[in-house]
Order: structure tokens, then sequence, then C-alpha cells
């Protein structure tokens, strides 16, 4: 019953991009839009298959050069959610549980908030330069504020009846806030760190703009300038893959983490 | 007074929202310029005073070549400026632009780090080379390396916005960078930087730059709105070269500094016109961006670039200074 | 058990609550109300809904101050919470991520105890033995509430307060509860103060039970439970207990 359910959800899954697949072919087949605004699905997927899996010997510009560019995106990702996330999580406990740490930070973080990372960019660049440092502090800035925001939240509202519980078993504050407010809050985290990571994504483009040489985002950048819409394609292609998967390898690792649980109502009753 | 419902209320935020937006949107006959704002590329500020038919005209900046050519497509513009490595690109893929006239000549320069190790390009063996993709300066910068016996495997590339690259080479965040005007002189000026080369060659490349870029529809189907342009262009041109007070004051509106420019301006040439050494070097550089793996396919440049326009603006011109 | 020292001790204490927009206006829930517990007694304080017995367990496990007058615990006043007051609540309050074995175990790896207490014999104590690895999800209420008394015993509380802990249950379950309850008073006790509305239960339960009149409370009338120890479910039955049931009631209606 379990395994005809997962194939239904593929399927259903599978009909918005097939439909795409179907219009997109059909376009460019019957020469309705010139092949330098929507190229041919076919060559968009041979460029795909060359990126990831050629070798110089093969005439395109970019084959076989996968690996380095979602390497470097990844890394860039990876360390700047990381970082995002040490900063957040603790700001967000102590600013949701304590009202004169809050009333000192959380206005300030509300207006920086307001700031897309985009209009960072230009003030990244004179104090950083060009490089990883401007990647990273665009990153770190834009991925901090879903977590500090979602654990501020599931720390205010976790159940006072915990933390009363544990003070009467006898925990200090900082107990209190390590085993009682930071698992309970978790549902909330998890939901944040979630959009932090696709956001991670985005910023990592907008990072790459200028001054690196390898990455997707730069891939991207490098292809509009020479004009070559495939390989914009392709890039953007490969973000949406490796998001969606470092997505899905998000949910899995929180899953195996010792304080997760389904919530206050999730699970099944037994007895 | 009535108060609305949700879906009223919806309908008439659309409704709103449509009309600013069909407002911000440009009249029909406004002739819609592109551009980059650097000194050698001034000229469309200027085509307003010398555009004859009382047509406005608005001129668009762009940060890269590859945009404007992209705006250009997508018809947003009806006439922009382009680097001919760009041009021969978007034809080598088929796309329907033609080259009607000149924009610039010269320009480029290989600068390096002021106490850097660089003496010569075969030095730069190893080394982070900031550069833009799409530029003559790009090209160029790949020749100076075959020249030299490098190939792209052998440097770091990494792609820097114009304007950032003299900053870079300061921090030395990049070794060394291939760039247009005035970028060059003032890295020489502040005393971060040492220009390594001028790499014009002879009589292959020549000192070809850039070029006024429009579409094949707009010429079939505008052919006088596009001469009217590349009219009022040759007489900017020329007014420019002869009023060079003008071309300093407003190139200095655009944020350079004055002495830099000064001291740029001898590698800089404002131009219009393409004549014969100018269609070969063109080709010239077609082939060598084959050579070097940069295009495909080799474009036709015969029906790329279209002289009917510059001579016809060379003989307004003659009759400007001869008016007789 | 020594009842001569005097475990807990009211005395005029008053409590006000501060409502409103502004805070202005004040509410009176205890009123001067004065009355003493002995160590290891059992006191049952029933009075109509709203009257302020959540309010006196909260000042006794430290989550409220009185507003005025006295509250001493074992002769000095009480300060924050501690495991040496625990609470059961009427809601379900065991922490969700944790198992069973690690509910009961969280106040003694809090307190840093060095060599913890074995899990198994405290789940006996409550009858539910094997099921260390369970989550609360997974449970009952009546198991969560059996559960959360085993980890507040699990460190050995002086005084054992009880905030209508079975008023969620069924009639069979609750009774099962009581029993247990004072069971584990037998074995390990504590002084406890256990507040309900149910009068049968008072009757079952205590040893001496506080009536309190209706808002703003003040201590109506003290009618001791004219039974032994140990206790078991033939008290029920006892005439003594439908006599006494008729007693309580009878002062309830007075006190409102």
């Amino acid at each position: 019953m379990k395994t005809r359910s997962k194939r239904q959800t593929f399927i259903w899954a599978a009909v918005l991009p097939a439909t795409i697949l179907f219009v997109w072919s059909a376009v460019s087949v019957t020469g309705l839009v010139p092949p330098y605004l929507i190229p041919a699905p076919l060559d968009v997927l041979k460029t795909l298959f060359l990126f990831i899996f050629g070798t110089q010997a093969d005439h395109a510009p970019y084959s076989g050069t996968f690996i380095r560019h979602a390497a470097a995106s990844l890394s860039r990702v990876l360390a700047g959610f990381a970082i995002a996330t040490l900063i957040g999580i603790p700001a967000g406990i102590l600013s949701g549980r304590s009202l004169r740490i809050c009333a000192v930070i959380d206005p300030f973080i509300h207006l920086l908030r307001s700031v897309p990372g985009i209009a960072w960019l230009p003030l990244a660049m004179i104090w950083f330069g060009i490089g990883n440092t401007t990647s990273l502090f665009l990153i770190v800035l834009a991925a901090f504020f879903p977590v500090y925001v979602s654990t501020y939240q599931g720390a205010r509202n976790i159940s006072p009846r915990w933390v009363q519980t544990a003070e009467m078993l006898g925990a200090t504050r900082r107990q209190i806030l390590m085993r009682v407010v930071l698992p309970g809050a978790f549902p909330s985290i998890e939901a944040g760190l979630r959009i932090a990571l696709g956001i991670s994504w985005a910023y990592v483009v907008l990072g790459e703009l200028t001054g690196v040489n390898s990455g997707l985002g730069a891939l991207i950048m490098d292809a509009r300038m020479m004009g070559d819409v495939i390989i914009v394609m392709v890039g953007i292609i490969c973000i949406a893959l490796l998001g969606r998967i470092s997505d899905l390898l998000l949910q899995f690792l929180l899953r195996r983490l010792p304080g997760h649980y389904a919530g206050r109502n999730g699970g099944e009753k037994i007895l | 007074m009535n108060r609305f419902n949700l879906k009223q209320w919806s309908i008439l935020l659309v409704f709103i929202a449509f009309l600013l937006s069909a407002g911000v949107s440009h009249a029909a006959d406004t002739i819609m310029v592109g551009t980059w704002k650097t000194p050698q590329t001034i000229q469309p500020y200027f085509y307003q005073d010398f555009i004859t038919k009382r047509q406005p005209v608005e001129v668009r900046p762009f940060t890269n070549p590859g945009d404007q050519k992209n705006a250009l497509l997508a018809g947003s513009l009806d006439f922009t400026g382009t680097t001919l490595v760009q041009a021969i690109l978007s034809a080598s893929r088929g796309e329907p632009v033609v080259v009607v006239s000149s924009l610039c000549m010269k320009c480029s320069a290989l600068v390096v780090g002021k106490k850097s190790d660089i003496i010569t390009p075969e030095d730069l063996k190893g080394k982070r080379i900031g550069y833009v993709p799409g530029t003559m300066h790009h090209v160029l910068l790949f020749d100076t390396l075959a020249r030299a016996g490098l190939t792209q495997k052998d440097v770091q590339l990494i792609r820097v916005d114009f304007f950032d690259m003299v900053t870079a080479l300061s921090r030395g965040q990049i070794d060394a960078f291939l760039s247009g005007e005035p970028y060059p002189t003032m890295a020489r000026l502040n005393g971060t930087g040492r220009i390594l080369a001028y790499p014009y060659f002879g009589d292959s490349i020549g000192t070809i730059n850039a070029g006024m870029l429009t579409t094949r529809d707009m010429i079939r189907n505008y052919p006088d709105r596009i001469q009217e342009l590349v009219t009022a262009h040759a007489r900017a041109t020329e007014f420019l070269k002869s009023h060079p007070e003008d071309w300093l004051r407003r190139s200095r509106s655009f944020g350079y500094d004055a002495q830099g420019l000064e001291r740029a301006a001898k590698n800089i040439e404002l131009s219009w016109n393409m004549d014969e050494a100018f269609i070969r070097h063109t080709k010239n550089l077609a082939l060598r961006m084959k050579e070097l793996g940069i295009i495909d396919k080799l474009p036709d440049i015969d029906a790329l670039i279209d002289t009917r326009f510059v001579k016809a603006a060379q003989k307004s011109i003659q009759r400007d200074e001869n008016p007789k | 058990m020594n009842r001569s020292e005097q475990a807990i001790q009211f005395r005029d204490v008053s409590k006000d609550f501060f409502n409103g927009p502004d805070g202005k206006e004040s509410l009176s829930i205890l009123n001067r109300l004065t009355f003493s517990i002995g160590t290891g007694e059992f006191v049952v304080i029933l009075g109509p809904s709203g009257c302020g017995k959540s309010t006196i367990l909260n000042i006794l496990a430290g989550f409220e101050r009185q507003s005025s007058g006295q509250v001493t615990v074992s002769g000095s006043e009480v300060g924050r919470p501690s495991s040496e007051h625990g609470m059961v609540f009427q809601e379900d309050s065991l922490f969700p991520w944790l198992t069973v074995k690690d509910n009961l175990l969280f106040g003694p790896r809090c307190r840093g105890v060095k060599s913890l207490p074995d899990v198994g014999a405290y789940l006996e104590l409550v009858n539910l033995p094997g099921f260390e690895q369970f989550l609360p999800q997974q449970l009952s209420g009546g198991m969560k509430q059996r559960i959360a008394l085993a980890r507040l015993l699990i460190n050995h509380p002086r005084l054992l307060l009880m905030d209508e802990p079975f008023g969620a249950l069924d009639a069979q379950t609750r009774e099962d509860m009581q029993e247990l309850v004072v069971s584990v008073q037998m074995k390990y006790g504590p002084t406890v103060v256990f507040v309900t509305h149910d009068v049968d239960e008072a009757v079952f339960l205590a040893d001496r039970i506080l009536i309190l009149s209706s808002r703003p409370a003040r201590l109506s009338a003290v009618i001791p439970v004219p039974a032994t120890r140990p206790r078991n479910a033939l008290w029920r039955e006892d005439a003594l207990f439908h006599r006494t049931v008729s007693e309580v009631r009878h002062a309830l209606k007075k006190s409102m």
C-alpha cells in the first residue's frame, strides 16, 4: 500500500514539469520563438549532460566543470548557513526568553531585516573586496533572519508548564535554556532552518556575481555576459537540483537529531 | 460611504497597478538608446542635441555590454553601444544584429600591480587576472596570453566588474587586469598599478573596440530612424572631438576624476566611421576569436556590418563642414 | 511520622492580582488565610472553582509570591522553585522530546547526581514497568500522569503538591490513581497538599480537609478524616466514608 502511494505521489509531482517540457519543446520545434531566446530543450539537456559528465575533450567550453562549480557554491552555502545558524539560534533563544535582551536586540534586527541583501552588495564589496568573504557575508546576513525569527517564536511559545516543571526538577536557568527551551522550540527552529537554507542558495548567486571564478552563480554571470542562454539555463537547473537535494538532506539530518519529535500533537497513540 | 468588500478591493488594486505600470512605460515615439557610462562610450548622451526631427531620445545606462545586447533583442532598446566582440558572439549564434557605426577605438590596457614581479606577459603565468567576459578587452587578454605562449589554464581568470578592478588590484586580490580606460590610468595615478602593455597588435586587429548595434527588424521597419541616429552619432562624435572641454565635463559628471580623464584621453579615441580597415580588422577579430575557442562558428562579417548609414552620415558631415 | 513539627505555615496570607487594561483593578484572591500542615500529612484543599486553590499551591511551589503575610516551609520562607517541592499539574507536562526514561532522569541529571537512580524501580512503583523507551505521545492521559508523578518522586521531594491532577481522567482511572497516590505517600512519606473539587476524592485521600470559601478565600472549615492508614479501595465502601462525605458537602455549601 505504501509503495503504491509513493509511486502515485511521484506521478502527480511530475505533471507540471512534464507539461512545461512539452510546451517548451513544441514552442522551440515550431520556431515560434527564436533559439536565442528559448533554446531547444534537447540542446539544454545535452549541454547539461556534458557539463556534469563531460571531459575536456568535448568541444563545449564548460564540459566536465560541474564538480568544480557545484563544490564551490555548495561550500559557500554550507559555510554561510552554518554561521547563520550558530548566530541565529542562540540569539533567538535568548531574545525569546529574556525581555531585557529582546528589548535591546530585537528592534535593531527587524530594522536590518527590511534591507534586502542585494542592497548590501556594494557595501560588502567596499569592505571585503572581491572573493569569498563578500559571498559569505551576504549569505550569513540573509540566512540569519529566518533562523532568528523562527527560533524566537519557538522559544516564546513553549509551554510555560515545561519551564515550571524543569524548575521544579532542579534545573538552573542555563539548563532550562539548553534542555527545555531549545528542544521545545525545535519544530519552529526546524522550519526556519529550511527557509534559511533556501535563502542561502539564492544569495550564493548574488555573492558570486562578481569577483569569484568558480561557482554556479559565477557560471551564470559568465554566461550572461557572453550571451550564452543555454548555460544560464543549465546553471539554473543545477542550482534548483542542488538546492532541493540539500533541503532533503537537511530534513533527513534534523529527523535524526536526538531532540526531534513530531510536534506536540503528532504521532500515533498506542494505548 | 459604502465599504468595499475584499473582491472589489483586489480588482481596484490590480487596476491601479496596471495604470501605474502603463504610465511608467515611455511614449511610443521616444527613441531608446543604450550605452555604458564611460568616457569613451559617451556619445549617446549628446544625441538629443544633434537629432534633427523633434523626437525625444532616452539614454539607458548599463554596466555590461551583454545586457545591452539582450535589451536590444528583447525590444527595450532601439539602438545600443556594444563591443565588437559581443557583436561577433551574437552573430555567431545567429542573432539578428547589425553593426551600423563604430563607437570608439583603442582604450585598452593591461595593468599589473606596481610592485609586482610581472615584467613581461610571460610572467603572467599562474597569476590572478581580472577581466570582463564578452568585451574587447577579454579577447585582447587572451590574445596577449597566446602571444606569450600561455593559455587560459595557465592563469587564474577572475571576473570582476570594471569599477571594482582598481580596488581589487590595490588590495592584492588580483595581480593584473585588462580593461578599458579610465581604469588603467586611475590605477597608475593612485600608485597601485603600472601599465604592462597596450594590446594593439599592428594590422591584425588594429585598434577596433566598440560600435553601435541595432536589429535587422529595426533596419527593415524604421530605416529613417536608424539613419537619424547614425547621423546624430557622427555629428556628436565630431563635436566632442573638437570640443574636449565638453567631453571632459560630461565625463566628470559620471563620477570620474578630472586628472585621470585628461591622462586617459591619450588612449581614447571616439569614432563613428567604418572604413575598409575597420571591416578587415573586424574579420580578423572574428578569426582570432574562433582560434581562441571563444566562438564555434565563424559569422558572416559582411552581413553583420552595414555601412550604408555611415556613408550617408559622411555626406551630411561634409555638408556641415562646407555649407555652400 | 512526627506531626508536631509544622511543615507548612500560612499566616495572614493575602494575594491580590492586578487586572484590567492599566492594571489598576485589583482582584483579591486570598484574604488573610491562615493554616498549618504537619510534616508527612496528607491535606486536601477543597473549594468552589476559582477560589484560589491553585494560587496556594503556586505560592508553595515558588511560582508566585504572596502579596502580604508569611508562608514558611519547614521553618523557612519559600524561595525559588526547587526539587524539594514537586508539583503535578492537571495538564500533561511531560517533555515530549524525551523518552519516559529520559523524562524520569531529567531531574537527577540536571542536579548532577553522580550515580543515576534505577528508572525501573520507579516505573514499577507507578505500575508501568517496561515503558522506558516509550515517547509521551504514545501514552494515554492516565499513564502520562503516572509518569509525571514518578518523575517527581525520583527526586525525593519533601513536599508534593498536586493541582487537580486527575481531573482530566475517567472515573475508573481516577480511582486507580488515587490508590496509587496513597500507596506512594505511605512508601516515601512526603507532605502532600492536594487540590480538588471532587468531594469523594478528598475524603478518600486526606488526613484533613481544608475547605475554602469563595473568593476572596478564607479558611471556612477544617474537617479531619477519621480513617487509618494504609487505605485501600475498601475505604470507599465504608459507612464512615459516606458520613464524612455528607459532612464535607454540607460544610462546602455553607462556605459559598
